[in-house]
């Protein structure tokens, strides 16, 4: 069979000679041809260099199948034969490629290395950086670069920042790409420190360990003692991270400034203030009299909440019976701060309650008010007990029960019984047994009984013998002026 | 001349006797008035004094001290008080009416005084 010549002119094919054929013009009866140049199988394409194939997508691609159907390349229509470095293959496109092996490729797929374009292998090396064929990049470290499907291709800072190329072929290298902002070399290296503190900012920063011996946290709070010192956090002096200016560094990452975060798992959050001496400190106001905002969260002293205190206790009317519903107000001025009431058992409790003083008051509907000067210290439970009198509870006698005054709001109550208005008007506000006007005729001792006539009755003293001799001082008898007379005989 | 003259000295003998009588009934009916009355004021300051068996200290009842002086045997009370003579003392209020006494009974015709 005589081949014809080469029908697709104008393709610069890279063999010799230079000459491919097809549409029924085989190009050879060389059984060599047959059984070695047409060889494709569909199989993995690990051709050349680079591994698996694959599209311009990503896709996994394999060898373009054997062509069967002539034993000449180009005796069928739609054959074409393709030359490569080594050999030939038959094609059934026209742009498709023939890896050295002499496996057809279709075109826009390749491996790493190579890439099949419009009926050309592209090779991807240093070189070729950056450069683009049918959808893929040819991008990557230096010494490593591989065709990358366009969508594929990484940032700089995920190839490198320091090695003088675009890696991402985006037009900016290093630190010249946004990328790279805050990673090595292009940010400020920052150590971590943790601030120390006295054995007693320490023990009150971890109360409720020291109180509750809580043992989840012991291992990591132990950790931030180093010898008789104690810190935030554990040292370590080697840990630096790359972060920006104003961040602070703990286990190689970045924390911004003001963070707070249990970062040591100590159950205390840590606050990261890079402008301090310390960039790591507990979130604690550990003085609360200095005046100073000691974690930053700008709350002063007894503002903040870390500087609480409590106050707690019972309370018991005079007979050491609980009282239950009792109101407890912590008052500062005429200005309530918090309030709670007491519960069944009588006890109550005001927690958390900022440092300072109060005037504590207890209060309940049936009992005298009382009130106490209380002063919280942070950390400290005040304990304060309430002993209340039976205040506005009437007695049968229409007093209070921590009073001898008369209360004309009592009557009706617990057996108090004025006579009648006129008389509940006259006895309020006077004492058990005083005497007051019911009316121009009659009287009322109050709060007792019936109103009474009066009686004009004028004393009558005589002596048998001598002479009878009166002293009269004027005096005060349930409250009222009475005259007392001392008659006596010569 | 004797007999006139003997008549005028037994006149103003007489005279001066009266007088002088009459001034010691004074002088000592004055004494006995005077004494009664201190009795009576130094009883009342008892009463009013800070003193253990004032019942009106500074002016004011004292109703539990005022019931003991009633619940008190008179002769005791009597005694507490160094009185020397008998007495009666009352409280009268603003009507008259008689609201405590305590004293030698046969001082009051009303019975106000008991002991």
């Amino acid at each position: 069979m005589n081949c014809a010549p080469d029908q697709t002119v104008g393709y610069a094919w890279t063999w010799s000679p230079s000459r491919h054929e097809d549409a029924g013009k085989g190009y050879s009866t060389n059984s060599d041809v047959y059984t070695s140049l047409f060889n494709s199988n569909s199989g993995a394409c690990t051709q050349a260099s680079g591994g698996s194939c694959y599209d311009r997508n990503g896709n996994a691609v394999g060898h373009k199948p054997l062509l069967t159907t002539g034993n000449c390349c180009g005796d069928d229509a739609s054959e074409f034969y393709k030359p490569d470095y080594y050999g030939g293959e038959c094609t059934n496109s026209l742009n498709d490629c023939v890896w050295s092996t002499g496996d057809s490729q279709s075109s826009d797929t390749g491996n790493a290395k190579w890439w099949c374009y419009q009926h050309e292998w592209a090779e991807c090396k240093d070189t070729a950086m950056c450069s683009k064929t049918g959808g893929v990049t040819c991008t990557g470290l230096s010494g490593s670069v591989s065709w990358t499907p366009n969508s594929a291709v990484k940032t700089e800072d995920q190839y490198s920042c320091s090695d003088g190329l675009d890696n991402d072929c985006d037009g900016s290298a290093d630190c010249t790409d946004s990328n790279c902002a805050g990673r090595p070399p292009c940010c400020t290296i920052t150590s971590r420190s943790c601030k120390s503190y006295t054995k007693e900012e320490f023990e009150l920063i971890h109360r409720d360990y020291y109180a509750n011996k809580v043992t989840t946290y012991q291992s990591a709070i132990l950790s931030q003692i180093a010898g008789n010192s104690y810190y935030a956090c554990p040292l370590n002096t080697g840990d630096t991270s790359c972060c920006n200016d104003g961040s602070c560094a703990y286990n190689g990452a970045c924390y911004q400034n003001k963070s707070r975060i249990d970062i040591d798992l100590d159950g205390v959050k840590e606050v990261c203030i890079s402008s301090s001496p310390g960039q790591w400190l507990d979130d604690f106001e550990f003085n609360c009299g200095n005046g100073v905002d000691d974690d930053f969260d700008g709350l002063t002293d007894c503002k903040d909440t870390d500087c609480a205190g409590s106050v707690s206790g019972i309370v018991e009317n005079q007979n050491n019976q609980a009282v239950a519903l009792v109101s407890l107000s912590a008052k500062k001025g005429l200005t309530t701060v918090s309030t709670t009431a007491t519960d069944q058992g009588g006890e109550y409790s005001i927690n958390p309650l900022e440092c300072g003083t109060y005037n504590l008051v207890a209060s309940h509907s049936d009992y005298s008010p009382q009130a106490k000067v209380i002063t919280i210290a942070q950390g400290i439970n005040s304990v304060e007990n309430f002993h209340l009198l039976l205040g506005t509870s009437c007695e049968p006698d229409c007093t209070y029960a921590d009073d001898n005054i008369v209360h004309a709001s009592c009557d009706g109550k617990n057996g108090c019984a004025f006579y009648d208005s006129i008389s509940r008007s006259a006895c309020d506000n006077s004492q058990p047994g005083w005497i007051r006007d019911y009316n121009s005729s009659h009287y009322v001792t109050c709060a007792e009984g019936a109103p009474e006539p009066r009686i004009e009755i004028q004393a009558s003293v005589t002596c048998d013998s001598g002479t009878l001799v009166k002293v009269t001082r004027i005096v005060i008898y349930n409250g009222k002026p009475v005259k007392l007379v001392v008659a006596a005989c010569g | 001349m004797t007999r006139k003259t003997s008549k005028f000295r037994i006149d103003e003998v007489a005279l001066i006797l009266i007088v002088a009588a009459i001034a010691l009934f004074i002088s000592l009916t004055g004494n006995f008035k005077k004494q009664d009355i201190m009795e009576a004021e130094k009883i009342t300051d008892i009463i009013l004094d800070d003193h253990d068996i004032s019942f009106a200290g500074k002016g004011i009842i004292d109703n539990d001290k005022l019931r003991e002086v009633q619940n008190m045997d008179y002769a005791y009370f009597k005694t507490l008080l160094n009185a020397k003579k008998d007495f009666c003392l009352y409280l009268q209020d603003e009507t008259g009416k008689i609201i405590f006494a305590k004293g030698a009974t046969k001082l009051s015709d009303e019975a106000s005084c008991t002991n």
